[in-house]
């Protein structure tokens, strides 16, 4: 273990037991990774930022709880980002609402070249099709490529092997083509 | 088999281009740090705390019937032997 590990671990410490300087220090490091997260799963920016700041209170409240040897501190995060991130969607499945990034695309399309609006339609019909895959597909296109997260770390995050999530990966990919094609039809 | 491959690569090539990191504004930042820090963690209203003072007063009164009733009824059961 270097240097910074056993620093970044004294910090995690003097957060479980009650130090909020540190839990500040650790809410900086996580906060951007964890509204990232989120932003890609509901697609909202004010839906994210408001699910990112009840991740961090729910942190807080629950610290005490988190043990070091089971994950990492940013896997425990994404963990409850993820139920939260569940639980939207399960309370927001009943209403229909359209993001206000919809309206903003809209908007911006007038002044837009054609070539542009084509690539920007494809960009969300792509983040559109994200959205469709199950949860756990999410995560990892999500950690691969919004964090560069190589297999091994997204492994840890998620708790799989580095083999388990090369497959995953794999296999999200596929499915991800396969909803394409069908959106594309 | 190399067309699948080609699509591959091209979806990743896509999913590069748009699940890129999203910055957060700084204010943000700072305003959701002093909201978690700075605001007590639990707290107690004045309405609740009567409540819980109540409830106590009534146990303890409850709990001290309780034990005179029990006491009274051990009495009379031992006057009796006695007489």
């Amino acid at each position: 273990m270097n240097s910074i590990e056993q620093n970044y671990d004294s910090i995690i410490e003097r957060a479980i037991q009650g130090d909020e300087e540190a839990f500040s220090i650790l809410y900086k490091d996580n906060v951007k990774r964890i509204y990232n997260y989120i932003y890609y799963r509901v697609g909202n920016r004010i839906e994210a930022e408001d699910l990112t700041a009840r991740v961090f209170q729910r942190a807080l409240a629950h610290i005490t709880k988190y043990k070091k040897t089971s994950v990492p501190f940013s896997a425990w995060l994404y963990r409850i980002a993820h139920n939260l991130v569940a639980n939207w969607h399960r309370d927001n499945s009943r209403r229909k609402e359209v993001p206000i990034e919809d309206h903003t695309t809209l908007k911006l399309k007038v002044d837009l070249p054609e070539k542009q609006i084509e690539k920007k339609e494809e960009m969300e019909c792509l983040l559109r099709a994200i959205r469709k895959l199950p949860d756990d597909k999410q995560m990892v296109l999500i950690l691969k490529y919004v964090e560069d997260l190589s297999n091994k770390e997204i492994g840890e995050v998620m708790g799989k092997s580095e083999g388990a999530i090369k497959s995953l990966y794999h296999r999200t990919l596929l499915d991800l083509r396969n909803l394409l094609d069908i959106s594309l039809e | 088999m190399k067309e699948e491959k080609d699509l591959i690569e091209l979806l990743e090539k896509e999913l590069d281009n748009a699940l890129l990191p999203i910055d957060l504004e700084k204010n943000y930042i700072e305003r959701i740090n002093a909201k978690l820090l700075k605001h007590p963690r639990i707290s107690v209203e004045w309405n609740n705390l009567y409540k819980i003072i109540l409830l106590i007063c009534f146990s303890f009164f409850m709990g001290l019937t309780i034990l005179i009733v029990l006491n009274r009824i051990f009495m009379r059961k031992k006057h009796r032997e006695i007489v």
